[in-house]
């Protein structure tokens, strides 16, 4: 158990575009305590999936000091990055981001195959995932197949089988209706108090913002401090 | 790892008509580049095959073929009784000695004239190359203006049939009979009684002497002491390596010709591959960017997108060597540039051609993918997954 799981010092994140320097993230600092619940709001362009993504190792920041679980992202290779994202991050896309051509089964076998388990563990695991998102008879459907709350699900289901310190969810619930919304966030929040998971979740959505613990504010990229 | 497998094969079946103009372009290269080597092997085979290990030819010493070779009537008595020399029960020597010429006729098909071997030679012959067969009719009668024509002359000329009368020298030649030499060159030839064709042509010596050995190793016993022999002027070679030199102009032609027509077609294949591939690169890149966020490196993302191409490649090389295994029911005849005359050979398709094909075709779709397998491996995360940035 690391604690807390994300600490964030002086993070400053610039990008160019058009020749224009434009700073996203702005003397970020904060740490997220383990098996946290949190939710990050703000509007469009306040840096929200920019953090999102330094904390999955997927970005890096331009300066400043990003631990997760531990680890000094910044001092990691490319190789390294990516074999500690899969042992430490589960993502939920906003678009589900399903392979097309692969069942859910397959979908959600996919983080496996970078672990040394067998092919039966691996059937195990990904058959418990699946069951605990409620889509245990789904298992040989292909996306295409799905409704997009189905899909979310095996989103998620992929996202927790290999049981990774930390779940970030970007908008999770930005394309489905108010009912599939309802049960992603339901998930999310047994996950949070039945397994302890710290899941790190970015929202425009007030309402899914409040089935987190805690909710911050992210404006020009500069975090609100809480009262 | 199956699933992986199953990934790019996946996506090849969900872009299947790409996949498949893909596949049946650098298919057909494949097709011309296997039929190059099966035409360029058919000849040598069909050439390899005209002669019998057990066999030794003599040819006048720097000849470099029968045609411009001689031997004399007293000098083939003596030389048939070497030791060495294979004898019959009755203990004559299995020897025969031939002359070599040429005979112009009309092929069947594109109605061309065409320069065939014409072979005078004795009864013998059949005892010296006992694959040679009688297939129709009868054995010519010696002392006769009768002839016999190979299986292949029956086929493609169709005023050499059996019965029919043709003429040459000056006189009136009948077929009764045609041979079967099992495919080799031997089917291209017209044969004839020695004697008669010697008097016909006005010669006084023979061509070529073909002697049976006692044992295939025996040949450096028959060799040794003829070549050395300042009387006879000889060499002396193995049958079949004499028959294999024959073809070596033709078939380096052919493989020349063939293997820089394939290497400019691969070229536009190649570039297909890249097209094919750059496409599903577009395509994927979400997917990409997915696959690394969950772990993947970006040498795993390489690997799949060189599999995938590498599946394209091995489809296509099936294809072509599917389309190139009817050609092995084609038979070419054409002029042999060794020797002038007119020769049928097939295509043959060997294991050994299988396996390069299939290489081959493999090596063209990894040469064509790694430039879009090196772009999907290199896209950053974030920009793969096209996504807010901000």
């Amino acid at each position: 158990m690391y604690d807390p799981v994300v600490t964030l010092q002086r993070i400053l994140k610039v990008y160019f575009r058009a020749g224009t320097e434009v700073s996203v993230l702005r003397d970020l600092s904060f740490s997220i305590p383990a098996g946290t619940f949190l939710a990050i709001m703000g509007p469009s362009g306040s840096g929200k999936s920019t953090l999102l993504n330094l904390m999955a190792g997927i970005d890096r920041p331009t300066s400043g000091v990003v631990v997760v679980a531990g680890t000094r992202l910044h001092e990691l290779s490319e190789g390294d990055m990516a074999r500690w994202r899969a042992r430490h991050i589960g993502y939920v896309f906003q678009s589900y981001n399903l392979i097309p051509v692969l069942t859910a089964a397959e979908n959600v076998e996919l983080p496996l195959l970078l672990t040394h388990l067998s092919r039966s563990e691996r059937t195990d695991h990904v058959k418990t995932a699946l069951r605990l998102v409620g889509l245990g008879d789904r298992m040989d459907h292909y996306p295409r197949q799905l409704s997009g709350g189905q899909e979310q699900r095996v989103g998620l289901a992929r996202a927790i089988v290999s049981d990774p310190t930390m779940i970030l969810a970007d908008e999770p619930t930005g394309n489905l209706d108010r009912e599939s919304a309802e049960d992603i966030l339901t998930l999310f929040g047994r996950l949070n108090r039945e397994l302890g998971k710290t899941i790190v979740m970015v929202t425009h959505d007030p309402r899914a913002a409040e089935r987190a613990q805690l909710i911050r504010h992210l404006e020009k990229g500069v975090l609100e401090t809480p009262p | 790892m199956m699933l992986w497998g199953a990934y790019s094969l996946r996506n090849l079946w969900a872009r299947r008509v790409t996949t498949a103009f893909t596949v049946a372009g650098m298919g057909l290269v494949v097709f011309v580049f296997l039929a190059v080597l099966m035409l360029a092997h058919g000849l040598e085979r069909t050439l390899g095959k005209t002669g019998d290990p057990a066999n030794a030819i003599l040819l006048r010493k720097g000849a470099l073929s029968e045609i411009d070779s001689s031997i004399s009537r007293d000098h083939a008595k003596i030389i048939a009784l070497q030791s060495g020399i294979k004898q019959t029960l009755e203990g004559r020597p299995v020897a025969v000695s031939e002359i070599g010429l040429q005979l112009t006729l009309r092929k069947a098909k594109e109605r061309s004239l065409a320069s065939l071997s014409l072979r005078g030679t004795s009864h013998d012959a059949f005892a010296v190359r006992p694959k040679v067969r009688l297939a129709q009719g009868r054995l010519w009668e010696p002392g006769t203006t009768e002839i016999m024509v190979g299986a292949q002359v029956a086929k493609q000329f169709p005023e050499a049939g059996l019965h029919h009368v043709l003429n040459f020298g000056n006189r009136a030649w009948t077929v009764v009979g045609v041979f079967d030499a099992d495919g080799s060159g031997f089917d291209s030839e017209v044969w004839g009684d020695a004697e008669q064709f010697m008097a016909t042509f006005h010669r006084t010596a023979f061509s070529s002497m073909t002697v049976r050995l006692t044992r295939p190793d025996a040949l450096a016993q028959v060799k040794e002491p003829l070549e050395r022999d300042p009387r006879f002027n000889l060499s002396v070679k193995r049958e079949p390596d004499y028959y294999e030199g024959k073809a070596e102009s033709l078939a380096k032609m052919i493989r020349v010709t063939g293997l820089f027509l394939t290497a400019v077609f691969s070229i536009g294949a190649i570039m297909g591959a890249t097209m094919t591939m750059s496409a599903a690169v577009a395509q994927r890149t979400t997917e990409i960017g997915t696959l690394r966020t969950l772990g993947f490196t970006r040498l795993a993302i390489l690997q799949t997108f060189l599999i995938e191409s590498m599946a394209l490649g091995a489809s296509a090389g099936l294809l072509g060597i599917a389309g190139a295994s009817f050609l092995q029911s084609v038979t070419i005849s054409t002029v042999n540039w060794d020797t002038g005359s007119e020769i049928a050979f097939g295509f043959y398709l060997s294991p050994v051609m299988v396996g390069l094909a299939l290489l081959f075709a493999v090596l063209m779709s990894m040469v064509g993918g790694l430039i879009p397998a090196t772009r999907a491996a290199r896209l950053e995360v974030v920009q793969a997954l096209g996504e807010r940035t901000v």
